[in-house]
């Protein structure tokens, strides 16, 4: 573009150029898959002239008309990762193809476990192309295994869908390759693509050699992919996206300290008959992801009495069950501890609370069997969106006296 | 481009030999022809050089040259010599592309009705603004010969499209 024989102030003109270049740049990337193929471009040039001041007839002169080639091209892109728990099945993995060729294409879809940087390999892989009957997977309606006349610069949702290994721990991946492959059959008039709908078409060769004047040369132009066996030029294109293996890691402590007996009260216990111990048990849920707790049940020893009411003994004399302080109330022989503020049986925004033991709320007692029912004991509330849910990061414990016998 | 010329004399020859489309004009004419052309790399004593190869694999995005040139065989000298080349179908105009010794270039924008230098090349915008045209959206090319062409005397004016 020429830069003189303009008036405006320099900056002004300095704008306009850069408008005008962006706007050339736009009109570029318009161009992305571009003149379909089969068309025949020719041009043609006309001259006046005089001879001794009278006009001749014009003469017109045209170039031998070629015809645009098969521009092989496309992209496969990923989507967003997939978080998975392991052992789940038709877990999916999203991908798009992208035809950038200048004509109809089918495209072949082939996956593949990525060697190096992962922890594990997701098993029985298919990609399946989007049907366009309902948006996302649909096991029902998305079951072709290859792109079936994707139309030029369009582009597909792809599903890899894969199943994931029990035996994977939290924060383990799984890299997944696809490769897509065009395909097509090129047996239109001079050589253009012809539609093979409901079948993926012939595999392409590209045109060796000269051009074949007058008809549809085939030429490669496709960067190479990710994953192995995909080269530049080569009419296939490849990328990976990534399984994160997503799932609750809990931990059960259970601890015990001897709090008092009837000779040394709190000062040195020792584990003799009528000393209390104090129990914990403690769930953790150190994974990414949120549990579901349902039972733990603890069989005490048939030489351990439990502590109805809790005591907090001080000496000696208040080592005992009858004698010592509840510490909550009579009857109240468990508590429970949260690492969070939330609902605890009946209590809100609790991070400890007292369950009975001698009524059914959650937390019994029934012979030496002690029976935590925790959708009971950690309800709903408006940080848990379900009963007994026990988040990433949470720990909840459980507190206990016994008495030796 | 003169070190190129040989080779193009040559293409001339063979497509002219191969092809009719080309017919010799009839003496007491300007004789014109006009071709297609590729602009490749080839190593040449061991130097990477680029040569003009008449168009052979042709996709969207490839620049293709296209190329006129005139003799004059009236017996007489030619003059006021306008040449006026719509850009080819499915193809848009490389800026800064066109050729032609001794000419005034000029471009159009409305199909041919006006042509303009292009720098004076002027799109009407919204809203009664204008804007200085794209070369993207120039439709036609148009040379005008700077006086006589002399008896027995050539030219030759090109310029560059690529294929949208």
């Amino acid at each position: 573009m020429k830069t003189k024989a303009r008036s405006s102030p320099s900056n002004i003109k300095l704008t306009a150029l850069l408008v005008a270049g962006l706007m050339f740049g736009a009109a570029q990337n318009a161009l992305a898959a571009g003149t379909a193929a089969g068309t025949s471009i020719s041009n043609t040039a006309t001259l006046a002239y005089e001879v001794l001041g009278v006009p001749q007839t014009d003469k017109t002169a045209s170039s031998t008309p070629f015809v645009v080639d098969e521009k092989i091209n496309l992209t496969v892109a990923n989507g967003v990762s997939t978080n998975v728990v392991p052992g789940a099945s038709t877990q999916v993995l999203l991908f798009t193809v992208t035809n950038n060729a200048n004509s109809p294409l089918d495209f072949n879809l082939a996956t593949n476990q990525v060697a190096a940087g992962d922890q594990f390999d997701a098993t029985a892989c298919t990609a399946y192309a989007e049907s366009g009957a309902t948006a996302g997977y649909q096991s029902a309606q998305d079951t072709a295994t290859f792109i079936d006349e994707l139309a030029i610069d369009t582009g597909i949702n792809v599903y890899v869908v894969c199943s994931i290994p029990a035996d994977r721990v939290d924060s383990d991946i799984a890299l997944v390759g696809l490769t897509a492959t065009a395909r097509g059959d090129f047996t239109g008039v001079n050589g253009v693509y012809a539609a093979t709908v409901g079948t993926a078409g012939a595999a392409i060769t590209a045109t060796a050699g000269a051009d074949t004047v007058g008809t549809v040369d085939i030429v490669f132009s496709d960067v190479a992919g990710t994953e192995a066996g995909d080269a530049a030029s080569d009419a296939k294109h490849s990328d990976r996206n990534t399984y994160s293996v997503v799932t609750a890691a809990l931990t059960v402590t259970k601890t015990a300290t001897l709090v008092c007996d009837p000779t040394n009260g709190v000062t040195n216990p020792k584990n003799i008959p009528g000393a209390i111990t104090k129990w914990t048990i403690a769930v953790t849920n150190s994974g990414s992801a949120d549990a579901t707790l349902t039972t733990v049940s603890d069989t005490l020893s048939a030489t351990l009495a439990h502590d109805a009411n809790l005591v907090v003994p001080t000496n000696a004399a208040t080592c005992d069950t009858a004698a010592g302080t509840a510490e909550s109330a009579a009857n109240a022989g468990f508590k429970v501890t949260s690492s969070v503020a939330r609902d605890i049986g009946g209590n809100a925004a609790a991070t400890s609370a007292f369950f009975t033991t001698n009524t059914a709320d959650g937390l019994d007692i029934a012979g030496q069997v002690i029976t935590a029912t925790y959708a009971t004991i950690l309800p709903s509330d408006a940080g848990h969106t379900s009963n007994g849910l026990l988040k990433s990061g949470e720990t909840v414990s459980i507190i206990f006296n016994t008495v030796v016998q | 481009m003169s070190p190129l010329i040989p080779h193009r004399v040559l293409f001339i020859a063979a497509l002219l030999s191969v092809f009719s489309l080309n017919a010799f004009a009839a003496p007491g004419e300007v004789e014109m022809n006009s071709f297609a052309e590729r602009e490749v790399m080839v190593v040449k004593n061991g130097k990477k050089v680029s040569e003009l190869r008449p168009v052979d694999k042709a996709v969207p995005g490839d620049e293709i040259i296209y190329t006129t040139r005139f003799k004059n065989l009236t017996g007489k000298p030619a003059g006021r010599i306008v040449i006026s080349n719509p850009v080819p179908n499915s193809s848009v105009y490389v800026a800064n592309s066109a050729r032609g010794n001794n000419t005034a270039i000029t471009f159009s924008v409305d199909g041919g009705k006006s042509f303009a230098a292009a720098d004076k090349l002027i799109i009407q915008a919204k809203e009664g603004k204008t804007r200085p045209a794209l070369p993207a959206e120039y439709t036609h090319i148009r040379w005008t010969y700077k006086g006589d062409l002399g008896v027995g005397k050539s030219g030759e004016i090109s310029f560059r499209a690529a294929i949208k």
